[in-house]
């Protein structure tokens, strides 16, 4: 221990001469107090208190419930004139402690009615064209919306009210806690053309061969969630904010044209009513096959289909249990593949829909996507509890439903692709099969909190990513790894140093801010990718993230649930970093402002001289150490060239006085001492991390907790000792961090590249 | 011309009921002058989808941006679209551009445009309706700078234009 003190004397140096240095600034004027703005102080203010629904350790706590709604419905699509018409029947358990005078049921399609509330301002262009200025204030708008036609429980109407994409339906006696009501819904609606207005839902009309593909969904009034954090969440459907629903079993029953072939949400009851003998047997071949897809539909078959027009039809039967909606596809123009994939253990069915135009592209790669999807997310999550997940093929969409989702990426007209497609195409699978884990399944509010599913399904798509990419190499040819969009510190950049004005919050409801993909996608996945990979490290932050998913499982989180279980399975304080990234808008810039090199010497220096008079004492009668840099007066070249004992007769007599012969041999000696000063002129405090490089070439990384900022988080200094001279000092070499600025990165300074400069220069040579 | 009508109300009336999984709707333009270059330095970013939407629309031919080669292909006809919607006017006198180039960057198309010979950079008038022929709730956000100063604006249809003063 002994042996330390004289070292360590030496470094508290550099501390005292900094402390003292602002104990003598005069203070002019009394200070005003403040609160509490510590970046580590605890998140009390921000967080709902605990209580029996919801645990300080994030865990649904014994008080926990959650209402079930059940469907039963008949179904029936006017293919030729494009109507859906709904029998419904809905059974509603109030699994809550009080009682409930009135439901409410969502009606999504409302956003689609001719005198829908429209969200955006606009103004008025000071010239505009005919044809504009007639579509904008002259034409009929698309007769879209719900036409509810019932509204009833046994046979007597029910008195309701609907308010925009909300319907009230009114209880003659409240609904008693713990009691069930079942009451019955009779509706239709006109099905939109997705491709020209962009919907998620929608069909797809081909004009060479004049069949329709659909695809369907938020297409039946659904009720919405009652919980202990928002009572009735009636939040109006105004497009972003997706989803809130309830858990139900579902059971369907869908009439189309009979040469349709479909899938849906749910376990297809009537197989063999609706599937030829040669689907049957193909079927039972994919249920025995792991490696590659079976055609179920082959193409040539789907081809003959589109020219069939059938006048007959067929009915589908679904039954599905546990889940939170439903949605199907239909179309004679469908091809259909399977293939089994082993998920831990058990037999999932991964299951791909796509008419002709999305080969070659999907009948190579989609199904083997959603495997790999399903395998990847279920490690880092639980086991997926559905039996089959598909992926439908539809124009420019991307959306996600229980065991069913849409998804973009089509070949040219020759059946060429760009890698944009093809990638773009991969991302968007992994990423809608994603959503079945969150939210469909860690079922979040999205109406309330978007990053709550689409960050944190983000980010597990980054991970599942480069996991599908390693799993098929041959997918990313030419590539060392899957070309994510999003997940990397980097990518995130741009947004986090953009202007104020248009940033958000994370913690901001989706309606109401500018950019909703950087603010519920980019920034939380990149913010969580950070935590795994760099703050918490994986193994802490997979067992945390995999607890979180396990306990909310069929269950509705709230943010603070997810943040309370990052923390309580860690071990790792996280309110820092809650409250830095997710609660405000201030991004990471931290730089090297200075760095000064000393040497150590016993010969006194005017500044090792005035400390000891601060200490009441002086050189003459305390025996000390002492820096020099070289531009100090006490400077000496001999200095440069001897070693550190060399340098100091006072530190040489103590270590011969103190250690014997051998222990002489395991000292250190090092002959520099680098004080680094870091600044940080962003608002989020960050680990520092540094990579030194030696005068011989070689080089180390050093991280410095992110603790370092707890007493004054603008600047802080850290001493390296060495051996070996240090050339080059480089902050967050490998980009973990989404340092905003990189000119304050290095030392010495290089100032980082102008990216017009760059491009210009790129595009002369 | 009925059939456009038709088009173009329903891209307005729905576009709050559309979803990618990208952002839709959203571009960014920072136009910084360097005073050492005497020159205005563009960098605009729209997604890829949307710009080859509204260049097939406007001009009536197919319009791929899919491989590298594409960029250069239709160089031409990305300037004559940006010399539509994108106008700044420096010290009141309106400036021409030249679009060096472009490179993809994800789904998104990164523009570099410069303004040279630009002595001054005092009074500066942005006017932006990128993709606001295409969407009505097209969003255009432009950051102007000069030397540490940077003016922001969002510029939508019916608002799109402002002026700056350094």
């Amino acid at each position: 221990m002994k042996k330390l003190n004289m070292l360590c004397s030496v470094f508290l140096m550099f501390v005292f001469a900094g402390v003292s240095a602002q104990e003598t600034e005069q203070k002019e004027a009394r200070q005003e107090g403040h609160t509490n703005q510590n970046k580590f102080r605890q998140m009390y203010q921000e967080l709902a208190t605990p209580n029996q629904y919801r645990t300080a350790s994030g865990a649904p706590g014994p008080a926990y419930y959650q209402n079930e709604a059940d469907y039963k419905m008949d179904i029936v699509l006017d293919d030729k004139n494009s109507v859906i018409t709904g029998e419904e029947t809905i059974t509603y358990h109030n699994n809550s402690p009080q009682d409930l005078e009135y439901l409410w049921v969502q009606l999504d399609q409302n956003i689609r009615k001719k005198d829908a509330p429209q969200k955006d301002g606009d103004g008025m262009a000071p010239a505009s064209s005919p044809e504009r200025f007639a579509s904008n204030y002259m034409q009929e708008p698309f007769d879209g919306g719900f036409n509810i036609k019932e509204v009833s429980a046994n046979g007597s109407p029910l008195t309701y009210k609907i308010h925009q994409t909300m319907m009230r339906v009114d209880l003659a006696e409240p609904l008693k806690a713990g009691e069930s009501f079942t009451f019955d819904i009779k509706w239709s609606y006109n099905v939109n053309n997705h491709v020209t207005n962009r919907a998620r839902s929608g069909y797809e009309y081909f004009e060479k061969d004049g069949n329709k593909a659909y695809v369907i969904a938020q297409f039946f009034p659904r009720m919405a969630v009652y919980n202990d954090v928002e009572g009735w969440q009636n939040y109006q459907f105004w497009g972003n904010g997706e989803f809130a629903l309830p858990f139900g079993d579902y059971e369907v029953n869908i009439t189309v044209p009979a040469d349709h072939v479909m899938e849906a949400t749910g376990e297809l009851q009537n197989r063999k009513d609706v599937y030829t003998k040669d689907m049957m047997k193909r079927y039972e071949q994919a249920k025995k096959s792991y490696d590659k897809p079976v055609l179920i539909v082959t193409q040539e078959e789907a081809e003959a289909a589109e020219k069939g027009f059938s006048n007959k039809t067929k009915t589908w039967t679904y039954k599905a249990d546990m889940v939170r909606d439903f949605a199907f596809s239909t179309s004679r123009k469908f091809i259909l593949d399977m293939m089994a994939v082993d998920v831990m253990g058990k037999d999932v069915m991964a299951v791909s829909l796509y008419p002709k135009e999305g080969n070659p592209l999907w009948e190579d790669w989609s199904t083997k996507v959603v495997a790999s999807t399903l395998q990847s997310y279920s490690e880092h999550t639980f086991q997926y509890p559905y039996h089959k997940a598909v992926s439908v093929h539809a124009k420019n969409q991307g959306m996600e439903y229980p065991m069913i989702c849409w998804n973009y990426g089509r070949p040219d007209e020759d059946g060429n692709f760009s890698d944009r497609t093809k990638f773009g195409m991969m991302s968007v699978i992994i990423h809608e099969v994603g959503h079945n884990f969150f939210p469909m399944i860690v079922n979040s509010d999205e109406r309330q909190w978007g990053w709550m599913d689409e960050g944190i399904n983000t980010f597990v798509q980054y991970v599942a990513e480069q996991e599908f990419a390693e799993k098929y190499p041959d997918a990313i040819t030419g590539l060392n790894k899957y070309p994510s969009r999003r997940g990397e510190p980097s990518k995130i950049v741009p947004y986090m140093k953009g202007n104020q004005d248009f940033i958000s919050p994370i913690m901001s409801n989706p309606e109401q801010v500018h950019q909703l993909g950087n603010n519920a996608y980019g920034k939380p996945a990149t913010a969580l990718n950070i935590l795994r990979e760099t703050i918490m490290g994986r193994e802490l932050f997979d067992y945390a993230f995999a607890t979180y998913s396990k306990r909310w499982m069929f269950k509705h989180p709230t943010p603070e649930d997810f943040f309370r279980t990052m923390e309580d399975a860690s071990s790792i304080d996280l309110d820092w970093f809650w409250r830095g990234w997710f609660y405000t808008t201030d991004n990471v810039d931290i730089g090297i402002k200075e760095v000064n090199k000393y040497y150590v010497t016993d010969k006194p220096t005017e500044r090792g001289r005035e400390m000891l008079k601060r200490y009441g004492t002086s050189p003459e009668e305390y025996e000390a150490l002492y820096v020099v840099s070289e531009e100090d007066a006490e400077f000496e070249e001999s200095m440069k060239e001897n070693s550190l004992l060399e340098n100091s007769e006072t530190l040489q007599a103590y270590v011969m006085d103190n250690f014997n012969e051998q222990e002489r041999k395991n000292l250190r000696a090092p002959k520099y001492f680098y004080q680094v000063v870091f600044e940080k002129p962003g608002g989020l405090v960050m680990p520092i991390i540094v990579e030194l490089t030696y005068a011989d070439g070689t080089s180390e990384k050093q991280t410095y907790p992110v603790q370092i900022w707890r007493k004054n988080d603008k600047t802080v200094s850290k001493v390296i000792p060495t051996d070996k001279e240090i050339t080059k000092i480089t902050l967050d070499p490998d980009l973990e961090t989404a340092d905003v600025d990189m000119n304050n990165n290095a030392w010495p300074k290089k100032e980082a590249k102008d990216e017009f400069d760059e491009f210009k220069e790129a595009s002369q040579d | 011309m009925k059939k456009t009508f038709a088009l173009l109300f329903a891209v307005i009336l729905f576009s709050s009921f559309a979803k990618k999984d990208h952002e839709t709707y959203l571009s960014v333009t920072e136009i910084e002058y360097n005073q050492e270059a005497k020159s205005i330095q563009i960098i605009s970013r729209v997604f890829i989808d949307d710009l080859e939407d509204v260049l097939s629309k406007r001009y009536q031919k197919d319009v791929s941006l899919s491989y590298k080669k594409d960029l250069e292909k239709n160089k031409a006809i990305i300037q004559k679209y940006l010399d539509k919607k994108l106008k700044i006017a420096v010290e009141g006198e309106e400036r021409e551009f030249t679009l060096i180039g472009s490179k993809f960057d994800a789904d998104q198309i990164v523009m570099f445009i410069e303004a040279k010979n630009i002595e001054s950079f005092n009074k500066v008038e942005v006017e932006n309706l990128i993709l606001t022929d295409l969407f009505d709730s097209q969003k255009n956000i432009v950051h102007v700078k000069k030397d540490k100063t940077i003016e922001s604006m969002l510029l939508v249809k019916g608002n799109s234009r402002r002026t700056v003063n350094f």
